[in-house]
């Protein structure tokens, strides 16, 4: 099986901040663009650790991960390929509730 | 025989006493610190809605690392609280206050203030109480 494993302090900022490209350097929409739309199309598993990162903003979490389910992932696919980690308890729990509301969004009747 | 273990009595009694009374004073100690632990949390929860406020209206020049820093130390704090009664629960209070202060356009370079009578207001403040009552069981649930 092919693990993609990156590290968002050392691979992408320890600072990661803002929702847009021109929110700041490191925001949400290009840590998804770079990093985690072409490992998501090109690995069977995505593992994204957080350690050592600033506590990220939801603006940046809800960009990066609930803009896969925007992009076209759906959060079944997700949880069987992406995998988040973090030395704080918080993180990955975040990560999954932006996914899971970015698709009950795409899902609502309106 | 009774006559061979009564100069024991009393030390015996002496040294019960002892562990009963030191037993009481370790938990008397442990349920101090906890109750100050549990009142920093609250401090913490406090300090970094009112950084929210005054981020969100745009006085007082917060920086967005202040409050993130602060929200991180609250959850050093909050993990502090035993795992095995439900602490599950009180972090998932604290996220909610993390989202209510953290969304829409935080940390953007072209953050605009909102107005008092904007909805994120009413979400911070909803998500701290949240909070500070859940810290509030947990304390009970573990200490009292």
């Amino acid at each position: 099986m092919n693990i993609r494993i990156i590290s968002v302090a050392n691979d992408f900022s320890p600072s990661p901040a803002g929702r847009f490209v021109d929110d700041g350097p490191y925001p949400g929409a290009l840590f998804r663009e770079e990093f985690l739309l072409p490992a998501m199309k090109g690995e069977q598993l995505v593992h994204v650790d957080l350690t050592g990162t600033e506590l990220p903003g939801s603006s940046f979490l809800e960009e990066a991960f609930g803009g896969l389910v925007r992009a076209g992932f759906s959060e079944e696919f997700l949880r069987k390929h992406l995998v988040v980690r973090s030395s704080r308890e918080s993180d990955s729990i975040r990560v999954w509730r932006f996914i899971q509301e970015a698709a009950t969004r795409g899902t609502r009747m309106h | 025989m009774w006559k061979d273990l009564l100069p024991w009595l009393a030390p015996a009694f002496t040294l019960v006493g002892w562990f009963i009374v030191n037993g009481q004073n370790n938990e008397r100690e442990r349920r101090k610190e906890a109750r100050a632990a549990a009142d920093r949390c609250k401090t913490l929860a406090r300090e970094v809605t009112q950084l929210g406020y005054n981020y969100w209206l745009g006085q007082g020049s917060v920086a967005p690392w202040q409050i993130k820093a602060q929200l991180e130390e609250l959850e050093v704090e909050i993990t502090r609280f035993p795992a095995d009664k439900g602490r599950n629960k009180l972090i998932d209070r604290h996220i909610d206050l993390v989202e209510a202060v953290t969304g829409l356009d935080f940390e953007s370079a072209t953050m605009k203030p909102r107005p008092v009578g904007h909805a994120i207001y009413r979400e911070m403040a909803i998500a701290r109480q949240r909070l500070l009552s859940e810290i509030e069981q947990q304390f009970s649930a573990h200490f009292q």
